[in-house]
């Protein structure tokens, strides 16, 4: 079977997977300007390739409390799909590796990988509030 | 009366004063020879007058008899019995017969008579003048002895004092030594003490030095730490990019498909690398802070340590401050034993000084005492010496107050023809004689038997002697040497000193035998002179 790679990243105390192919770059320590009277997912605007980046709590996305306000890492990833794709920075507290998984896993939201169990974002989904 | 010599025939005359001539110089050379045995020049002068006298009158005799020999016997006979008179010592007897001499024979032998009579006089007082000699000397001697007894005696307790003072002086100095020896055997510790201390001291010292050592090298270990931790921090940021650059490597190669397999590998080795480095990184940071933590405790400790040091170092500080000053204190009173000491032997020597001094002090007065003591035999041979020429002046009888025949002449005369009838009047007699005379000790008148008719004691003894008095009245006296002699004929005699019956002491007897007209002895009579008084005969 044909295995898509996928770029793993821990979020609080959870480990997520993200499409490899959505994602364009991983940056660390990205300058974050808060935006006051935002929605709670967005934790700042960054600079990427000389224009703005929004960058979402991924945490919060999956439905968990904000903890951290300046998560170090930034995933600089395509959201939505198609004409609708835009790239926006996903806050994580670090980026691990690039794995392989089964693109069933997809379809399932999660998967196992060292026996830990990973959820997997679909990004192309995955809904943006402004 | 001694009976004339009529028996005598004209050839003998010229034999008997030969025979007088050489008895006068053998008893003048006697007298010599008695002189040498005795004391001073100036005492002798009147001896050899007398032994010159003698011999001249004796050649006179010699002289006159040659030439007179003539029919005239009457004058011959007078002028023999004369001298006879003279040789017996009865000069009294002598100026009688001698008057009855013709002119100038008479005043010739009557101004012999007289010199001899002044010379035995002057010998008399001759020996009154010895025997008070004698005794000043004994009085000098004795005061003298007793002086130097005294001197002695305080000589003596000075000495002992001396004596004393010097033992408790060499006791003071012993005991001085004794101390400084302590007081030295006391700095010799105390200087090793220092010594301790000042080692003590020094190690701390070095403690302090090897602390701040330490505790500079922990400061440097500390930086050097910080600056590993720094570095650290370095490469653990340079490996995370190098993550972050293996992730996007990843990423990048999955975009690229299956021509970027192989890239993906090189960014997956890239990772590895990355987290390698990034456990080495942990691993040596916790090494590190391990390590910092050890040297903080080992700073920490080694303050304390440090502390602790320099408490120790202020104590010995303080203790090398009081030892100073406890051997200062005992260098002073080491100064002070030596003083002492030295003081203490400069009065031993004083002491010996004057121990010495004593010492011939002693000598002299030893010296003195025999010599006081060949002065007080001397003084007694002196005192014999003049109690001898007493005597031999006392062989004459002399028309002079301190003559005791003459004296005794002079009692027996008052006795009555018949004295044992006479009883009581013989009593009062010899008790008037006796009181009248204070030299004479007892007196006593006995028969021609030698029995006692009456007897005197001296006043003074009349008290004490009662007994022996009663003893003597019931005594027969026939047998005393002077009962004998007296009896033998009519002149005095006076003996050498015997034991008297009366005191039992040494006194001189002096008697004479009473003759009725017809010649026979009808009494004695008797009386005693103590030889201690005899100095008073006369007085």
């Amino acid at each position: 079977m044909t295995t898509t790679p996928y770029l793993l990243v821990r979020v609080g105390e959870r480990v997520a997977a993200l499409p490899a192919l959505a994602v364009r770059r991983v940056v660390r320590g990205a300058r974050l300007h808060p935006l006051p009277g935002a929605g709670p997912g967005l934790v700042g605007l960054a600079e990427f390739a000389g224009e703005p980046l929004a960058v979402l709590d991924l945490a919060q996305l999956l439905g968990e409390e904000r903890r951290n306000s300046r998560p170090p890492v930034t995933v600089v990833t395509w959201l939505g799909s198609g004409s609708d794709r835009e790239l926006v920075g996903l806050g994580v507290d670090d980026a691990i590796e690039v794995i392989e998984l089964d693109p069933a896993a997809l379809a399932l939201g999660q998967a196992l990988v060292g026996g830990r169990p990973v959820v997997v974002v679909d990004v192309e989904r995955l809904g943006v509030e402004a | 009366m001694s009976p004339a010599a009529g028996g005598r025939s004209e050839s003998q005359s010229l034999v008997a004063p030969a025979a007088l001539y050489v008895a006068a110089w053998a008893l003048g050379g006697w007298l010599l020879a008695g002189a040498a045995r005795g004391a001073d020049a100036p005492m002798l002068q009147p001896l050899f007058h007398l032994a010159a006298i003698v011999g001249a009158v004796l050649f006179l005799v010699f002289d006159l008899s040659t030439r007179v020999a003539d029919p005239r016997s009457g004058l011959r006979s007078r002028l023999i019995g004369v001298f006879r008179q003279l040789g017996d010592g009865d000069l009294i007897r002598t100026a009688e017969l001698a008057r009855a001499l013709d002119g100038d024979l008479a005043a010739g032998v009557a101004r012999a008579v007289a010199g001899l009579a002044s010379r035995v006089e002057r010998l008399q007082a001759n020996s009154h003048s010895v025997a008070g000699a004698a005794e000043g000397v004994e009085r000098g001697s004795t005061v003298l002895a007793a002086s130097s007894a005294q001197q002695a005696a305080a000589a003596g307790e000075v000495t002992a004092a001396m004596e004393e003072l010097s033992r408790t002086a060499a006791e003071i100095s012993e005991h001085a030594e004794r101390q400084n020896q302590l007081v030295l055997t006391a700095e010799s510790e105390g200087a090793a003490g220092a010594e301790a201390v000042a080692e003590a001291v020094e190690g701390v010292g070095a403690v302090e030095r090897r602390i701040a050592d330490v505790t500079a090298r922990a400061d440097t270990l500390g930086t050097r730490s910080r600056e590993i931790f720094r570095v650290l921090e370095l490469i653990s940021d340079i490996a995370q990019e190098t993550h972050l650059l293996s992730l996007n490597a990843a990423l990048e190669a999955s975009a690229a498909g299956g021509r970027g397999r192989r890239f993906a590998v090189v960014a997956g080795e890239v990772r590895v690398l990355a987290e390698r480095v990034r456990d080495s990184v942990a691993s040596v940071r916790s090494q590190i802070e391990e390590f910092a933590s050890a040297i903080r405790s080992t700073v920490v400790a080694t303050e304390e340590g440090g502390k602790e040091a320099a408490r120790v170092l202020e104590e010995a500080r303080a203790a090398t401050g009081a030892l100073g000053i406890l051997r200062a204190s005992l260098r002073e009173s080491s100064e002070a034993a030596r003083q002492i000491s030295s003081v203490t032997r400069q009065q031993t020597s004083a002491t010996e000084e004057v121990l010495s001094t004593l010492r011939e002090l002693h000598q002299v007065v030893e010296r003195m005492s025999r010599d006081l003591s060949q002065l007080s035999a001397t003084s007694g041979r002196l005192r014999s010496i003049g109690l001898d020429l007493e005597l031999l002046a006392q062989t004459f009888r002399l028309d002079s107050p301190r003559s005791l025949k003459r004296l005794v002449h002079a009692w027996a005369a008052r006795l009555p023809e018949a004295p044992a009838s006479a009883g009581a009047s013989a009593q009062e007699l010899i008790d008037e004689l006796v009181g009248a005379a204070p030299f004479v000790e007892c007196g006593c008148i006995v028969d021609a038997r030698g029995r006692v008719v009456a007897t005197q004691i001296a006043r003074e003894l009349r008290e004490s002697g009662a007994e022996a008095l009663a003893e003597l009245r019931r005594r027969d006296l026939s047998d005393r040497a002077w009962f004998k002699k007296a009896s033998e004929g009519s002149r005095a005699v006076v003996t050498p000193p015997e034991t008297s019956l009366m005191s039992g002491e040494p006194c001189i007897m002096v008697a004479v035998a009473r003759r009725d007209a017809a010649g026979l002895p009808v009494a004695v009579v008797e009386f005693d002179v103590n030889v201690r008084h005899w100095t008073e005969i006369g007085e």
